[in-house]
């Protein structure tokens, strides 16, 4: 009697030690299943949108690399014109590395990223186009081209109040002093 | 025997309900103590009254002044009463900046002047709205101003009315820190009445009585038994040592528990030739006024002034502490005196040697803690005869300390407010004060400008704590904590030069991954910083200039994919306006905040990478915050 009352005991138990097992192995099951996920959405993430994998040859680059790509990219920069609306492919002028460095700017701004990138990316085209503006290596006949496309994108210059109205006023005198002195 | 006991229960039954419901409301009105309100009523005053042992005084049945701008002049049956004993006081309207909701009142009440007889003062109870303890009793800190002048319109209620008293940062956050705090106008600002500037023992007999007298106006809800701290600076510290000194003959039902004391002018023949001739000429002349006013006879004005001398008290009669301080600036008391007679030669007549020598602290022993504080740079008030004060009172085996601050006169008084209010906060708390009495750090010296010539505050490498928001890149970058500012400010020419020190610091910026970076911000020039200065008659600071720094970059990461050890520099210094208008104590409490908009210029230094730079940091609305803060002080 006692040994069958016993044996009358164990029975559930076991059954509570079965459940609480399967219990855990789903749970691990699951853990393991949301684990792998959310690594791969973490690694979609790098991968779609970090330098890494978009452009893995970046970090392969080496110093000369990278002094012939920014020149090319100052040359494009003379002809070069502003972009408009949406930016989906990087400009000529725009090098790899400043490619990848105006779209991890503009990520801080989800909101208006694409007109940011765009205006980022003409913002960047101004400057280049002031540089060889300034250098002395630029011939005169592009100094001129130069001069004229500057003035055409002051307005947004001034209007993005990316350079002080102080500094439009002295640098639109500058070329059309230019302008005028060759004309 | 059994019914008739039933029936003695159930009369009873209705009663316990009662009586629960007594108790209740009896635990509520104990609750709510006695807090000051909208109304002006108090909560539960009466049943607090009556169940605390800690109101031992009765209010006595005083007349609320009429509420009009005549509250200055005292009534013409004056009641009878001793000092501390109220003669009239109304509800008024106080404005402080940055304080906690509060309920003030102008008193008049009696008190005593330095020759022992009755006079009339006038000042301001304030009381926060904020509950206190049900405990104990609200604590009060009994506030001693420094020099506010001797015009009437310059009396502390008057400039507290206005919303314009200089010392209202100190009085906010003591406030704050939910005391109740008293404010004696001193004696002579009643009507027709000369104030008595100076006169340690009036200004010392008028603080200890508003105590007294704001525990009997009714709705203040404070008790005469609540525990009373002192706090004075300048003037305000020679009336608190005063204070401490008389209490206990004077005053001795108050429950004194520290007095804190600062930039204390002890000893007068050391303080007269320290202000003669020089930045703080006015304080002299002003004091000479003032203790003529209290004693004609040991200060035969009339005979000593020449016409200029006449001239001169009358315009100082007529104005406040900043309007005096420049119009008398850098005047030798032998301007005005018959004879062109020296300070030494006037400090020798037998009476005034004796009017001066009764100012003299540090004959009495202070039977509580004292805090002596006093700023390195003081140009004023000389350090020298402070720390001996300090010394004088160890002698009388007072728990003294003495703090020093790297500030002059004006800053170190809102320097020290932090410091001092935490002092208080633990002899209210009931702890142990430590004295410094046989300290071994070294002497202080002082490090003031010359006090004769122009007034300049100097503020030598001040905490700056500054950022500068990028606008393309939305990052904000903060400098480094080790950051200084360091600027002199000449009051006198009122130009403002200065410069700022940033230690070469590593900043993330996020334009590829987290790159860090190495910034350099270095002033251009030997004064970075050039402006105008000024400190208008009501105490406010107006400082408009400009701060021109280059900004180095350098790219020290490999995380990121520009070249290491790229560098690139602001092709021009970024101009950074530095303007600021606010009360002379933002100067000494850490809110000396200049804030702005500036440009970045072009960058360059890197032909290959000056445009992209250019492009992510150059440009207007940049936003910057610089926030100057007082170095921390030393004991002594």
């Amino acid at each position: 009697m006692v040994n069958s009352g016993q044996d009358n005991s164990r029975a559930p138990k076991i059954l509570i030690y079965a459940i609480t097992a399967v219990i855990i192995l789903a749970a691990a099951f699951l853990f393991l299943l949301t684990g792998i996920s959310f690594n791969s959405e973490r690694a979609g993430r790098v991968n779609g949108e970090g330098p890494s994998a978009e452009s893995p040859d970046l970090r392969k680059m080496t110093d000369r690399d990278i002094e012939e790509a920014q020149k090319a990219a100052a040359r494009a920069a003379i002809t070069g014109k502003p972009v408009a609306g949406r930016v989906t492919q990087r400009p000529e002028y725009v090098s790899e590395i400043e490619w990848q460095v105006l779209r991890n700017a503009v990520m801080n701004r989800p909101e208006d990223a694409d007109a940011q990138l765009a205006a980022l990316v003409n913002k960047l085209l101004f400057f280049k186009k002031k540089e060889a503006w300034e250098s002395p290596a630029t011939l005169p006949e592009q100094r001129r081209k130069l001069a004229r496309q500057m003035l055409s994108m002051l307005p947004f210059m001034t209007g993005g109040d990316h350079i002080n109205p102080g500094e439009a006023r002295r640098l639109e005198s500058s070329l059309n002093a230019e302008l005028t002195l060759v004309d | 025997m059994k019914r008739y006991s039933h029936r003695n229960r159930f009369m009873y039954l209705p009663i316990a309900p009662v009586v629960l419901a007594a108790l209740f409301m009896a635990s509520i009105m104990i609750f709510l103590g006695c807090d000051v309100n909208d109304s002006g009523s108090s909560s539960g005053s009466s049943l607090l009254a009556a169940l605390s042992n800690d109101q031992e005084t009765s209010t006595p049945d005083v007349p609320a002044g009429r509420d009009d701008t005549g509250f200055y002049t005292p009534p013409s049956s004056l009641p009878a009463g001793r000092h501390g004993d109220i003669i009239k006081y109304q509800e008024a309207q106080v404005t402080i900046a940055g304080a906690p909701d509060f309920k003030a009142w102008n008193v008049m009440y009696y008190s005593t002047d330095a020759l022992g007889a009755p006079n009339i003062v006038t000042g301001t109870v304030l009381v926060p709205k904020k509950s206190w303890s049900i405990f104990s009793s609200r604590p009060i800190i009994a506030y001693a101003v420094g020099t506010h002048g001797l015009c009437h319109a310059c009396a502390p209620s008057a400039q507290l009315a206005a919303g314009t008293d200089y010392e209202n940062e100190n009085l906010a956050q003591a406030l704050g820190r939910n005391y109740a705090v008293v404010v004696t106008d001193n004696p002579g600002y009643t009507i027709d009445a000369v104030p008595t500037y100076m006169s340690g023992k009036a200004q010392g007999h008028a603080l200890l009585d508003i105590v007294t007298a704001a525990s009997k106006i009714p709705s203040a809800c404070l008790s005469a038994r609540a525990k009373v701290a002192i706090w004075g600076y300048s003037q305000g510290g020679q009336t608190a040592a005063w204070a401490g000194e008389l209490q206990p003959g004077y005053a001795p039902g108050l429950r004194l528990v520290g007095v804190a004391a600062g930039g204390v002018p002890a000893d007068f023949f050391e303080v007269a030739p320290y202000l003669d001739g020089k930045n703080g000429s006015a304080f002299l002349l002003e004091t000479v006024i003032g203790l003529w006013s209290q004693y004609p006879e040991g200060i035969p004005l009339n005979d000593l002034v020449n016409a200029e001398g006449q001239a001169a008290v009358n315009r100082g009669l007529s104005m406040c502490v900043f309007e005096a301080l420049f119009e008398f600036m850098n005047t030798p008391l032998s301007k005005y005196v018959k004879g062109n007679q020296t300070l030494d030669q006037l400090m020798a007549i037998p009476s005034v040697y004796e009017t001066l020598d009764a100012q003299t602290l540090g004959r009495n022993p202070i039977g509580v803690p004292v805090y002596l504080y006093h700023g390195t740079s003081d140009e004023f008030i000389e350090l020298e005869q402070c720390l001996k004060l300090k010394e004088k009172y160890c002698a009388l085996g007072v728990t003294a300390s003495f703090t020093v601050f790297a500030g002059e006169h004006i800053t170190t008084q809102f320097q020290a407010s932090p410091y001092v209010l935490d002092w208080l906060e633990d002899r209210f708390d009931g702890k142990t004060a430590a004295g410094t009495c046989g300290s071994a750090n070294p002497r202080p010296a002082s490090t003031a400008n010359a006090p004769e010539g122009d007034f300049i505050v100097t503020l030598n490498k001040w905490s700056l704590n500054a950022a500068v928001h990028l606008k393309t890149l939305m990052q904000r970058v903060t400098m480094p904590d080790t950051s200084t500012f360091s600027a002199d400010c000449n009051m006198t020419t009122k130009k403002i030069t200065g410069n700022m020190s940033v230690p070469d610091f590593k900043a993330p910026i996020n334009v590829i991954l987290p790159m860090q970076v190495k910034m350099i911000i270095t002033g251009v020039g030997a004064n970075p910083m050039t402006g105008d200065v000024t400190l208008d008659n009501a105490g406010n600071l107006h400082v408009h200039g400009h701060m021109m720094a280059d900004i180095k970059i350098q790219s020290i990461t490999a995380v990121g994919i520009l070249p290491i050890g790229t560098w690139v520099h602001t092709k021009e210094p970024v101009d950074f306006p530095i303007d600021f208008d606010g009360p002379i104590s933002s100067l000494g409490s850490g809110k000396l905040t200049f804030t702005g908009t500036t440009t970045f210029p072009s960058m360059t230094g890197n032909v290959l990478f000056n445009a992209l730079f250019t492009t992510l940091m150059s440009g207007s609305g940049q936003k910057f915050e610089f926030t100057v803060s007082p170095p921390a002080p030393a004991q002594w």
